[in-house]
């Protein structure tokens, strides 16, 4: 007989060494072999369910009350140890997708440490760049926390993070730090740059569209994490000077975007800043020149007319500053553009 | 095959008094009685018998019974003949239009139906997390990503099979809603899918706070070259050890019986009820299906189950259904039984 179930007593499963054992099951990935791969994880003699799947049925053993804290406490162990010294040379990569999975859903600090050292930087990460896509659903599962924050930052500016997941990242990180969102954004704009020129370079219209509906799925996650407040405090200081930031102002503003901008009146430096789900929520905000003169370009916040030159908006900026020091408005110094 | 030493005898009997020692392998040793007897029988007996031998001759006392047991169904013993009999068998009808329905939990959906090569688009990749966030929102934003991942015809696994074990796959359950509603169902209310789909499917593993998946697909799909044979479940039938094989004895799953298809346990109904009616939803069990078979293909997130399958987690609730399954028979009866009919089933 192949592979009759091996029968796991409790006892027997208190007393395991869990590494071995998940290197030696987790490692029969052959179409031949997967039948032992379920027998050798089938615990129900110990009256651990079995599930869908032999990793279903790990993780009831992990979960499970009848298995005492400590064997509980190893087994998690192994999993992470695992994870962490396994080499390509010598362990399926398929087992490591197993491993990922048992980490997402054990949803502990030393699997989510493990994921930028192995698959950041390591060869695991450098061969087989799906695994960072299954890293990502780590994050999903894990709740808020410095940890989760640490571990999507560590992993997203690592040398063998794929660019193409880092709205995933940048999403984990402001659902965690939403007052950081600026200082995050920039430390990741390299990645969102060269993106950016990836999707748009030979003119697709369907990969730009795709990039400018993500951007605007962003946009309103964006506006789910961080409060108007914070989000007033990085505009004031928002860099527009590269295409994914001006894509993303357009995203957060335009209509039918998460964002309401009303331009200012007369002599006000300040726009007013609102929540389109909810108008009762409103800050004033000041913006750079150079997001004020793409706003006034792009007709978002009630501008008109012709659009100013950049040189001209900032010098009337500039002016008007100084007149409102003075209490006094000359005629050149209203801005050209209609506000 | 048959039996005819006294050892084999010994051998046989030890078997099934071990099976029949706990709980689930006790509802399969009912399963095995129902299928080759009553009125009907879905079974020869002597089947059952050659079954049982083989699982007898290799059970050195220390194994898990219903490890054994899917081992020689999935022909995985000596004998290296699948053991899988689709008693009922049914050629799927090509003209039909009706909609079969698989239920899996979104973590075993991802990780085994979905394929790499969507999470390598060379653009910009549709993530989906493992489950959903258990928020209101956490969930419409799953339902959205899975929507728009499915959307596209190359999201599966081109190796990814419905059926159990996800993996390896032995044999895969079907529903359908041809029944139409069942009155004597307990109501849920709209935010209760998850709960409502476990209990009616009695998948007695899925437990609180898991989030369940259903792919639907035509019927028609099955009967294209080379057909996937469809049939009533039976004993032999690994992958679901809480479904009555004598389900006519429910009024609803009489009507299941008569068209071919089995019942599985209400798990809604046996917390409300333990000595009532059981049934189910109707199932039917086929070979493993390729995904890339199916056709008119749909994924829906169903929901998050928001409760415990029993009020009183753990052996005795397992026991209890086990018993309210058990009725007309007596635990003690089971046994001797079986034994019987293994023996006699060739005699002239």
């Amino acid at each position: 007989m192949t592979s009759i179930a091996p029968a796991w007593s409790l006892a027997q499963l208190e007393a395991l060494d869990f590494e071995p054992f998940l290197r030696q099951c987790l490692g029969l990935v052959d179409a031949d072999r997967r039948a032992e791969r379920d027998a050798l994880c089938d615990f129900r003699r110990a009256a651990i369910p079995f599930g869908e799947s032999y990793l279903d049925s790990l993780m009831h053993l992990y979960k499970s009350e009848r298995l005492s804290d400590e064997a509980r406490a190893r087994f998690h162990a192994a999993v992470v140890s695992l994870f962490r010294n396994a080499r390509p040379e010598d362990f399926p990569v398929k087992g490591m997708q197993d491993l990922l999975y048992l980490i997402t859903l054990m949803r502990t600090r030393a699997g989510l440490q493990a994921l930028a050292p192995v698959l950041g930087s390591g060869a695991w990460g450098e061969r087989y760049p799906r695994l960072i896509y299954d890293a990502m659903t780590v994050f999903k599962e894990h709740p808020s926390s410095d940890d989760t924050y640490d571990a999507a930052r560590d992993l997203a500016t690592s040398v063998n993070f794929d660019d193409r997941f880092v709205f995933e990242a940048y999403e984990t990180m402001i659902a965690v730090h939403p007052q950081d969102w600026l200082a995050d954004l920039e430390k990741l704009s390299d990645r969102f740059e060269r993106l950016t020129d990836r999707l748009t370079r030979d003119g697709d219209a369907r990969k730009i569209e795709r990039l400018e509906m993500r951007v605007a799925t962003l946009a309103e996650r964006m506006t789910r994490s961080i409060t108007l407040r914070q989000l007033q405090g990085g505009l004031r200081t928002f860099n527009a000077s590269r295409r994914f930031a001006r894509l993303l102002a357009r995203s957060l503003f335009q209509e039918g975007g998460p964002l309401e901008l009303e331009a200012p009146k007369d002599e006000e430096d300040a726009y007013t800043l609102s929540d389109r789900r909810d108008p009762a929520r409103v800050e004033r905000v000041t913006l750079p020149v150079a997001l004020r003169y793409l706003m006034i370009k792009w007709k978002i916040g009630g501008h008109r007319g012709q659009i100013p030159s950049k040189d001209g908006l900032l010098v009337a900026a500039q002016t008007r500053v100084l007149n409102l020091s003075k209490r006094r408005v000359p005629a050149h110094a209203v801005p050209v553009g209609g506000t | 095959m048959r039996f005819v030493t006294q050892a084999e005898i010994d051998r046989l009997r030890r078997f099934v008094e071990c099976l029949c020692g706990d709980a689930r392998g006790l509802t399969v040793a009912l399963n095995m009685l129902a299928s080759c007897t009553g009125p009907e029988p879905l079974c020869r007996p002597h089947l059952l018998a050659d079954f049982l031998k083989e699982c007898a001759d290799n059970f050195d006392g220390a194994a898990s019974c219903i490890g054994v047991l899917e081992t020689v169904a999935a022909g995985r013993g000596p004998s290296g003949r699948r053991r899988l009999r689709l008693a009922a068998c049914a050629r799927p009808d090509a003209a039909s239009r009706e909609r079969l329905t698989h239920v899996l939990k979104c973590e075993s959906f991802h990780h085994f139906l979905l394929g790499d090569t969507y999470k390598e688009d060379d653009d910009l990749p549709d993530f989906l997390p493992l489950r959903p966030e258990n928020t209101e929102s956490g969930r419409r934003d799953y339902a959205q990503r899975l929507r728009k991942i499915v959307d596209n015809p190359e999201w599966s696994d081109p190796t990814g099979a419905l059926g159990r074990p996800l993996g390896s796959g032995l044999n895969c359950w079907v529903s359908t809603g041809r029944f139409g509603h069942d009155p004597d169902a307990p109501r849920y209310a709209a935010q209760e899918a998850g709960t409502q789909v476990r209990d009616e499917l009695g998948l007695v593993d899925v437990g609180q706070d898991d989030h369940l998946l259903r792919v639907s697909f035509a019927e028609l799909s099955l009967s294209e070259d080379p057909p996937v044979e469809v049939a009533r479940p039976i004993f032999s039938d690994m992958g679901n050890s809480h479904f009555i094989v004598d389900n006519a004895r429910f009024p609803l799953g009489r009507r299941h019986a008569q068209q071919g298809w089995g019942t599985t346990v209400h798990l809604g109904k046996f917390r409300a009820d333990s000595h009532g009616d059981l049934a189910g939803v109707p199932e039917r069990v086929t070979a493993p299906i390729p995904v890339r078979r199916l056709r008119q293909l749909e994924v829906e997130y169903v929901g998050p189950v928001m409760r415990a399958a029993f009020d009183d987690p753990g052996e005795p609730a397992e026991e209890a259904l086990c018993k309210a399954m058990l009725v007309p028979r007596v635990r003690e009866e089971v046994a001797p039984a079986l034994l019987q009919l293994a023996v006699e089933a060739y005699r002239p």
